[in-house]
């Protein structure tokens, strides 16, 4: 038998929550809250871990809207593959990052090269104005971190997420 | 240039000299900076942190004080200090007969030393220097010896006094790891709030004959941005050692940064993480006793620690849900306006709104570059905190690109 993920994680918090956090010396602080946050990020990890293909699926998807956002003569063989990847079922998440990775990597270039002027101007406010989503998705992804002072103006991963299936 | 490819393969994790030379002259940032930045990256290939045992740590420590004072002296008690999100703290008493060799004494001391690589890289010589500087300006500990090459401990470190105080109000514990949105509340908020003003006011006025006695920073001059420029480098600098992947509104930000800096009107001292978190207070006195963590202090433009200060990441609204406290302390309008009153010095919109879009690109590459990064090579004794504060990183971007697109 192949033990189930989420029971794992489930065990695993259990036993760190039950068991291990009682038994730690209060007067170590280090050790109190290196274990408070081990479980919360394996909490995070377990809510999150049957979304990881959409994110991934995501991520690409709004990296392709960057760059045909931001234009780039020559982007278009680049955003031809990343688009073939995306909707090719055969291709892992490796891959599926390695062609997000390229079309970033194209965009940042694009914007160091450009020459001072009007069009520089209107390439940074479309790599504003298409950076939105991309942000969206990360900080709803990691909303239950806290870190959040208004949580409330973050859209839905959910909704983030739906359109790209895992 | 051509931003370098995102995965780097992972050129990143073992930098060739030609690669930090060329990151080097591309980015030309302060002496000492480029010092303890170029040491960073030569040692990026080597060991992650490994568990270091409290008596090694000790007797690292007796080697430093015995090069400064000789043999007239006890150290004990050592333990280890929780707190911070950077370094390795050890407290520790040392029997010995002060730095004027006078009775003998028992003096709490702290060690604080860095881990094999943090999430802000900085230099312990600027560090000991400022806080030197700072002694009788606002309440900082005293700061004894430094070991800036980690001659004899294990990683570049400094000894300064045991600070009495606490950092987050005893019948109100956080849960967040670093005092981010710590709630004072309403009793005690208003005497420290006083403290937080005034000290921001002291820092900001040192007199130019006290700043030109630092020899670790470079000078700041009114009427040229080249100090700006200079700490805008740094972090891109930074981003391009550290990042895991393009952000290409990264580089939207450094553009806009360079293109906007302004010239400085008045030289201060600028903190650098002047915050709720970064000072030790007691509760029984209700007033502030040591401001710690200098290790981004500047010379340059106050603006810059206002507009930190009042960072939204910060702070939380009062009891009434209506009002946004900076630092859990103050409103902002409030802040601005007694600081104005206590310094002498003007609080200009057009600069706060600059360094927030400063502030927000630092702190972006401090959480989205290098927290990534040391974790993912293991470099200090907290990777889970480090990792776990990177997720602060995605809030700051999205408040970056926020302000970008007010600005451009």
């Amino acid at each position: 038998m192949v033990p189930d993920i989420d029971l794992q994680l489930r065990v695993v918090l259990k036993a760190l929550r039950d068991v291990v956090a009682p038994a730690i010396d209060p007067a170590n602080r280090l050790a109190v809250e290196q274990l408070h946050l081990s479980i919360a990020t394996l909490g995070m990890v377990q809510a999150r871990l049957p979304l990881a293909g959409a994110r991934v699926r995501a991520e690409l998807a709004n990296a392709i809207a960057l760059a045909e956002a931001a234009g780039g003569a020559g982007f278009g063989s680049l955003v031809a593959a990343a688009k073939a990847a995306l909707d090719d079922p055969r291709c892992n998440a490796d891959a599926l990052e390695a062609q997000k990775t390229q079309l970033l990597a194209a965009v940042s270039g694009l914007v160091e090269d450009a020459p001072d002027g009007d069009s520089a101007d209107v390439l940074a406010r479309a790599i504003v104005s298409a950076s939105r989503p991309q942000f969206d998705l990360i900080r709803a992804w990691c909303l239950s971190a806290g870190f959040e002072p208004d949580p409330e103006e973050v859209p839905a991963l959910e909704t983030l997420l739906s359109g790209a299936s895992a | 240039m051509n931003a370098t490819p995102a995965v780097q393969g992972d050129v990143l994790a073992a930098p060739t000299v030609a690669f930090i030379e060329a990151i080097r002259s591309r980015y030309p940032v302060e002496r000492e900076i480029d010092r303890v930045l170029s040491r960073k990256m030569q040692r990026r290939a080597g060991p992650g942190y490994s568990a270091l045992p409290l008596d090694a740590l000790a007797e690292g420590t007796r080697h430093l004080i015995r090069a400064e004072i000789g043999d007239d002296f006890t150290l004990g008690n050592a333990r280890w200090l929780h707190g911070g999100a950077s370094k390795l703290q050890m407290a520790f008493d040392l029997d010995w007969r002060g730095p004027e060799g006078g009775q003998r004494r028992i003096t709490p001391m702290v060690l604080r030393m860095e881990p094999p690589e943090a999430i802000v890289e900085t230099s312990r010589r600027r560090e000991f220097e400022m806080l030197q500087l700072m002694r009788g300006i606002v309440p900082v500990p005293p700061c004894y010896w430094v070991d800036a090459e980690g001659r004899f401990l294990p990683h570049p470190a400094l000894i300064y006094g045991f600070a009495d105080g606490v950092g987050k109000p005893s019948a109100r514990p956080s849960q967040q790891v670093t005092g981010i949105g710590t709630n004072f509340g309403p009793g005690l908020r208003r005497a420290l709030a006083d403290d937080f003003v005034s000290h921001l006011a002291a820092i900001h006025t040192v007199a130019p004959a006290r700043l030109a006695t630092l020899t670790e920073f470079d000078p700041a001059q009114v009427g040229t941005n080249a100090g700006i420029i200079r700490q805008i480098n740094w972090w891109r600098r930074v981003w391009e050692e550290d990042r895991p992947e393009d952000i290409p509104l990264v580089n939207v930000a450094y553009r806009w940064l360079i293109a906007n800096a302004p010239p400085l009107d008045h030289v201060s001292v600028v903190h650098g993480d002047f915050r709720a978190g970064n000072f030790l207070f007691s509760e029984e006195e209700q007033r502030i006793t040591a401001w710690l963590d200098w290790e981004l202090a500047v010379l340059g433009d106050r603006h810059q620690d206002l507009s930190w200060a009042t960072g939204r990441h910060f702070g939380h609204y009062a009891e009434d849900g209506q009002q946004f406290l900076a630092c859990g302390l103050l409103p902002e309008e409030e802040l601005f306006r007694r600081y104005e009153v206590a310094s002498g010095l003007s609080v200009d919109p057009k600069r706060l709104a600059y360094f927030r879009v400063f502030n927000d690109f630092m702190s972006t590459v401090h959480m989205l570059a290098t927290a990534g990064r040391v974790a993912h090579h293991g470099k200090t004794h907290q990777d889970i905190v480090v990792a776990w504060l990177a997720m602060i990183g995605n809030v700051i971007v999205g408040k970056l690109r926020d302000t970008l697109e007010e600005v451009l």
